[in-house]
């Protein structure tokens, strides 16, 4: 049985793609306008793609889940060999004008193969077993992006594990146990993986004022952004820290300083409440749906969205250091986008395939 | 899966939540205002732009110098979506190659001056191919509508950015006044500290204006007058002045050749200076007034006393000076008259060299007369405890001292003005915009007394009427003045090549109301300044009388005493001395 796909979710994401579109025109005078064509092109495709794969039947995403997730890895391993530089990562793919970024497809497939796994085994505690090999299923994906290497894209896959875990259950003391190792792998990383810069990054969530002209700048200028546009904005295009190129990664990582600008807290607020009801909307598909399979691939999505989210406006607002994470289906780029459209796909799938009765 | 483990992370969903939406308020709302002041202070900048420089403009109403408004326009090459056809449609429209264009766009700097100093409606038009690359600022050109018309007078400019300072002539001298207070903008900065768009807060002081003394119709008959003796007596160069005697209002300063002071560059600066203000050259005879005054003053000869001019000269200190007057035995006034050199050195021999020396110095030769006017000579004039034998016959033959017309033209003023010497004047008044700022009153000092003056003005219109100056002559018209051919020390020794041909005089008696010097410097075709200068006086006289409305009289008879008594002698020459 097959219901109607759900109004509320959609109208979330077509806020949050409206507000993209409307974001990006502001800064088309910086960037260009190029971007706004293609990042339309892409909120089209993301729509079909959202609506095509909100079809696909809930068990053949389980079915096709170990193949994707290959295909995922393999796109992964390949980027490394044959992937193009950008600013010292290499992590895209180049086709003619386009570029595709394997990382952001698959994180997709990685929880498209979580749930599948999650789905398939039974008992309320995962053994240590399980575990590891839940750990290594996101591990392996997320290492690989580490390597490219993608730090804020690395970043996403975190969610996913902790909510596997947390789906799939484990004894408090492990938990406890996680705590204190994540701590001790902060403290490790901190003293040997870090680079300077990102330790910088991190102080100066702490200290504001510490490099204002330096590491600080780009929070500095995106606070300034946010600040600046008060209640009710400067007006769409107006906004004279993005027109005047103060706003570092205007049209990606700081598109909400922009939007903040030009419309305000109360713009903010809309693009808040937007993402609020896209994720209370996939937390009911979670509550709905029809099988395990279904809740795990929900609360996934949903765990993963919503860490992005609060990270990167977290960043944006100068509480969290900067990342370069994005925030979902609103900051420029086509693989993002497809991919958290595919992913939103997925999920109305639980949400169409729901049981009758419920 | 128990619902309380969704329940944990939906709470942990609604604190992050709520956590980005309280500083969301914090940020907009509660410090929204310290936000947008350092919003403020990071895009503005209040900037200093220099305002238009002041009108240069001559006593008869004619503009010299003015200042138009222009732009300058700037374009950040990474904001030009396609420099070639940015390029192509915009080299035109400032007049440049579109090639070397897209040079100066794809290998420069990002920030680029495609031109300055172009007009309004072109800068707004190449603003229209590209707004968000292009900006505007304000600038200013500075024309000079007469061109080469007093343009040593005036000088020009150069530019250090957008500011214009004077290099040369009034607009030196003046610069200060002229530039005025730069304009306050506000300029409103991007990222890169580049000005994106100007407004203008506050006018600062503009330039003030100057009204000369200069006539320029006047300027311009000189200037005419002085390329057509050059021109006709294959001269190097030339210089005029006419001025008032009354006030020392100079109404023409006129150097040739001169230089285009849009384009100072297209000549060796030589060219730039002002000659009647700027060289001191040799006077010749010229000075001989001025010894007569000397010897009046110091009572050294007798009333009616005779000197003997010998025709073939004389010889002092083993020196031949030669003299071109018919011999025989000649009053004072007479040696002036016909520039007699053996006469003129026995009469020098008899006053004492202080008094000499202290007349000249009266007359304001030696010193600078303090024109404002950059850089003015000084004139060389040995002191007279380095004097030797010969130096009192060398002032005499007005041959070892230097001068600048403008010197020779105050002291004559002195003589025309009944003995009242007057500081010269170019600068007629300073005007701000709101009204008038300063003004000059004449300033006039006595070195001579009224009964020598007249006594002098007497001999110098013997010199015209029936000397060595008839063709100074102007019918209708009484006019005194002198003659001067010097020869030019060139590195410390005269030899026969180079040469300046004077006339210094004043008109009309009995009331001067100009006075003019010519001084025309290495005539080739011919040195004497009887025929050399003295017909360019003459024109320049004539075209004075007309401008300045000076009435004419019937034509008469030569009247005095001298004249009728020389009236043979001969109008030979030889070489040497003065004339």
């Amino acid at each position: 049985m097959e219901h109607r796909i759900d109004a509320w979710l959609i109208l979330a994401v077509a806020g949050i793609l409206g507000a993209s579109l409307v974001t990006q025109s502001a800064v088309s005078g910086v960037v260009g306008t190029q971007l706004l064509t293609r990042q339309l092109l892409w909120a089209c495709g993301g729509m079909l793609t959202l609506l095509a794969l909100s079809r696909v039947r809930l068990d053949l995403y389980a079915r096709l889940a170990p193949l994707l997730y290959v295909v995922g890895l393999a796109a992964l391993v390949a980027v490394l060999v044959f992937g193009e530089m950008r600013s010292g990562t290499r992590g895209w793919f180049a086709i003619g004008p386009l570029t595709i970024q394997p990382s952001e497809f698959a994180r997709v497939t990685t929880i498209l193969v979580v749930a599948a796994w999650l789905a398939r085994r039974s008992g309320s505690r995962l053994s240590a077993r399980e575990s590891t090999v839940l750990v290594a299923l996101v591990g392996v994906a997320g290492g690989l992006v580490a390597l490219e290497p993608d730090l804020g894209v690395t970043l996403t896959y975190l969610p996913v594990a902790v909510a596997g875990l947390w789906l799939g259950g484990l004894p408090r003391w492990a938990w406890i146990g996680l705590v204190v190792l994540g701590i001790l792998l902060g403290v490790a990383s901190w003293q040997t993986v870090l680079k300077d810069f990102q330790k910088e990054r991190v102080l100066t969530v702490l200290d504001p004022e510490r490099d204002p002209y330096g590491v600080g700048y780009q929070v500095r200028q995106s606070k300034i952004a946010v600040g600046a546009g008060g209640l009710a904005g400067e007006g769409v295009g107006r906004g004279s820290q993005s027109l005047l190129r103060f706003l570092p990664a205007q049209h990606t990582d700081f598109a909400f300083a922009v939007w903040a600008e030009a419309t305000g807290f109360v713009g903010a607020t809309g693009l808040f409440l937007a993402y609020a009801l896209m994720l209370y909307r996939i937390g009911m598909a979670a509550a709905v749906a029809e099988n395990r399979h279904g809740l795990v691939l929900a609360v996934l999505v949903g765990a993963w969205l919503a860490f992005q989210v609060v990270v990167n406006l977290g960043m944006v607002l100068g509480l969290l250091p900067t990342t370069g994470i994005t925030l979902p289906l609103f900051s420029y780029g086509g693989s993002s986008l497809l991919s958290t459209c595919a992913a939103l796909g997925a999920v109305q799938s639980v949400w169409r395939h729901r049981l009758v009765n419920q | 899966m128990s619902g309380r483990r969704l329940w944990v992370v939906a709470l942990m969903l609604v604190v992050g939540g709520m956590t980005v939406v309280a500083r969301a308020v914090q940020v907009t709302v509660v410090d929204g205002d310290e936000w947008q002041e350092r919003a403020r202070r990071q895009h503005q900048q209040i900037i200093q732009v220099p305002g238009p420089r002041g009108t240069i403009r001559t006593a008869d109403g004619y503009v010299l110098a003015a200042s138009l408004e222009r732009v300058a326009i700037q374009a950040d090459t990474h904001l030009l979506n396609d420099r070639e056809l940015f390029a192509k449609a915009a080299a035109p429209l400032i007049g440049i190659d579109a090639d070397e264009l897209v040079g100066r766009l794809t290998s420069g700097p990002r920030t680029v001056w495609l031109a300055k100093q172009v007009a309004v409606e072109t800068g707004e038009a190449v603003r229209e191919l590209a707004p968000t690359a292009v900006v505007l600022v304000p600038d200013f050109e500075r024309v000079y509508p007469l061109g080469e018309v007093a343009a040593p007078v005036v000088g020009f400019v150069g530019r250090e950015e957008l500011r214009m300072v004077g290099r040369a002539g009034l607009e030196h001298h003046f610069d200060e006044m002229l530039a005025g207070d730069p304009q306050t903008y506000l300029a409103i900065n991007d990222a890169i500290q580049r000005k994106v768009r100007l407004e203008r807060l506050e006018r600062g002081r503009e330039g003030y204006d100057l009204e000369l003394s200069l006539h320029a119709r006047l300027q311009a008959v000189c200037e005419t007058e002085l390329q057509r003796a050059i021109r006709e007596l294959r001269a190097d160069a030339a210089s005029a002045v006419i001025l008032d005697p009354r006030t020392g209002a100079v109404f023409a300063l006129a150097s040739v050749p001169s230089f285009d002071p849009a384009a100072p560059g297209l000549v060796p600066p030589e060219q730039w200076r002002l000659r009647p203000v700027q060289d001191a050259l040799e006077p010749g005879s010229t000075v001989k007034p001025i010894v007569a005054a000397a010897a009046l003053a110091a009572d050294s000869i007798r009333p009616g006393e005779r000197f003997s001019c010998l025709g073939h000269g004389v010889r002092l200190a083993g020196f031949w000076i030669r003299d071109h007057v018919a011999p025989g035995r000649y009053t004072l006034d007479e040696v002036v008259a016909y520039s007699a050199n053996t006469g003129i050195i026995e009469v020098v021999e008899r006053i004492p060299e202080d008094a000499l020396y202290r007349t000249f110095a009266a007359f304001g030769f030696g010193r600078r007369s303090e024109i404002a006017f950059p850089a003015e000579a000084r004139g060389l004039m040995p002191e007279v405890r380095t004097w030797s034998k010969l130096s009192r016959a060398g002032f005499a033959l007005g041959q070892e001292l230097t001068v600048t017309p403008l010197q020779v033209a105050l002291a004559y003023a002195a003589i025309a003005n009944r003995g009242w010497l007057p500081e010269p004047c170019l600068v007629n008044s300073v005007f701000a915009e709101n009204g008038l700022v300063s003004d000059k009153d004449p300033r006039l000092v006595r070195v001579l007394d009224e009964a020598l003056a007249a006594r002098l003005t007497s001999m110098l219109e013997a010199v015209v009427d029936e000397g060595t100056g008839k063709e100074a002559q102007i019918p209708g018209l009484r006019v005194a003045g002198k003659t001067g051919t010097a020869q030019r020390a060139i590195n410390g020794a005269f030899d026969d090549e180079h040469h300046v041909a004077w006339f210094a005089g004043f008109l009309p008696l009995p009331d001067p109301r100009v006075v003019i010097v010519v001084a025309v410097e290495n005539p080739r075709v011919d040195f004497w300044a009887s025929t050399a200068a003295a017909p360019v006086f003459a024109r320049i006289a004539l075209a004075a009388a007309g401008h300045l409305d000076v009435p004419l009289h019937e034509p008469r008879e030569p009247q005095t005493d001298a004249v009728r008594l020389a009236r043979n002698a001969t109008d030979s020459r030889s070489h040497g001395g003065g004339v």
